[in-house]
């Protein structure tokens, strides 16, 4: 018996979609892709902003970046995201505070579901950096859960500080934040 | 011949006392000058003056430790000499409270910042002992209280103010010195950290209560000063080891991101985030 035609190709549709996901079947399954989108993309002077870095799948690299300030000596500030758009990875390295050889301590808290206490900060009797233009501060790596945005921000008083005997708060202007993206 | 030697012989014998090792409590040590002639020594012993109850043949030896002797009271000794000839007659007597001994502090730790009594078990503990801490920031207030099987004192363990050089962490040894001169010396007592000092960093309302980058950035700024030069500062210094050192980072990272508990801190204890 013949099947009618659009029977036939009810079943093969059936017959895809069940087949997705399943390896051997040739069908790739579809995958969240991360991205990131700075609420400053050109900062001014005197600025701490984040910045998309890079990206793969469902994990971007968010570097928190400082523009035009002089004699850093450490960085004090939380990082704060929603838990259910995305889930904190790891850290990296800047360039920042290396400058001159220096190996600076950081710190990464992330016990505490979305939000990250972070420190970063040379160590002894040495001067502060200085971020001619734009420099990064620190790395953070997200992996998207969801499709949608939400944001990252720095709640709280984050704070710059200087090299003296007690390090003291440094002028910075703003705080750019950004949009974390899942498509 | 053998009356003078035996009378030669009780003239050169002198007691010593000397305190024996830790493990023999309830013991004492003894030795004496030797004897021209003598082919061994019979030490004589007992509870009251010539009231020798007790005769140990040592044999050819100038020293010998005794043991079971009653606790906190004098034992009287004297020693004879002997060859085939005879016997010597006894050498001066000396008598002596066995040696004293220490055992475990009650309590057992503190943290710094603390003032507590101090109570430590013993025994042959003669009242009118010395005693002293080998921690130059524990300190011993007043007078002990001493007992034959205990000495109790105050006790300050710092810093109980801010810049106040603390005690450093670790075992504490005491030194008990009997008036018979008889020394002791034992851990009894262990210095425990005090998380709170972690939050060195109070000027910043913000900061207070919380310890985060601003604790660790300070922290680090005098991250290898040692104590002496002008900037040390005792309140970095959370062991007490006389630097502002790695292990003093690693304490303040242990706790880093969490909130005061009232005994530690924990991101528990940190309200919802921002």
């Amino acid at each position: 018996m013949n099947l009618p035609r659009f029977s036939g190709l009810l079943i093969a549709l059936l017959l895809a979609a069940t087949a997705c996901g399943s390896s051997g079947s040739g069908v790739v399954t579809p995958s969240l892709a991360a991205s990131f989108t700075a609420d400053q993309p050109s900062p001014g002077p005197d600025v701490v902003s984040l910045d998309e870095g890079s990206k793969t799948g469902n994990l971007v690299t968010v570097e928190i970046q400082v523009t035009d300030i002089s004699g850093i000596y450490g960085a004090a500030f939380d990082v704060a995201y929603d838990p259910a758009m995305a889930t904190f990875e790891n850290w990296f390295s800047g360039s920042l505070l290396e400058q001159g050889g220096q190996t600076p301590t950081y710190q990464v808290n992330a016990t505490q579901s979305g939000q990250l206490v972070i420190s970063v900060s040379r160590q002894g009797n040495v001067g502060g950096a200085n971020a001619v233009g734009t420099v990064t501060l620190i790395r953070l790596t997200f992996r998207v859960t969801q499709t949608g945005s939400s944001p990252i921000s720095f709640p709280g008083i984050p704070t710059l500080l200087d090299a003296q005997t007690q390090p003291q708060p440094i002028f910075v202007s703003d705080w750019f934040g950004g949009t974390i993206v899942g498509t | 011949m053998a009356a003078r030697i035996c009378a030669y012989l009780a003239c050169l014998i002198a007691l010593l006392v000397f305190s024996s090792p830790a493990t023999l409590a309830g013991n004492i040590g003894l030795s004496w000058n030797g004897s021209p002639g003598a082919s061994g020594y019979r030490l004589h012993y007992g509870p009251g003056p010539s009231n020798y109850t007790v005769t140990v043949d040592v044999g050819n030896v100038t020293q010998t430790t005794v043991s079971g002797l009653t606790d906190c009271v004098d034992s009287y000794f004297a020693v004879t000499a002997y060859n085939v000839a005879g016997e010597s007659g006894f050498s001066q007597e000396v008598a002596s409270w066995p040696r004293p001994s220490l055992g475990v502090g009650t309590p057992a730790s503190a943290k710094q910042g603390a003032q507590l009594t101090l109570d430590v078990s013993g025994s042959n503990l003669q009242p009118g002992a010395a005693l002293s801490l080998d921690n130059p920031n524990v300190l011993v207030d007043g007078n002990p209280t001493v007992s034959c099987t205990s000495i109790g004192f105050i006790v300050t363990v710092e810093p109980t103010a801010e810049g106040v050089r603390p005690a450093e962490i670790g075992s504490v040894e005491l030194t008990v010195t009997n008036p018979n001169g008889f020394v002791i010396q034992s851990s009894v007592f262990e210095v425990l950290i005090e998380p709170a000092r972690f939050d060195i960093n109070r000027t910043d309302a913000t900061t207070t209560g919380r310890l985060d980058g601003k604790d660790t950035v300070w922290l680090s700024r005098l991250f290898g000063v040692q104590e002496g030069e002008a900037t040390y500062d005792p309140n970095y210094d959370f062991d007490g080891n006389g630097w502002v050192d790695g292990e003093d980072l690693a304490y303040l990272a242990s706790g880093f991101g969490g909130c005061w508990d009232g005994a530690n801190w924990t991101v528990s204890a940190c309200p919802a985030p921002l």
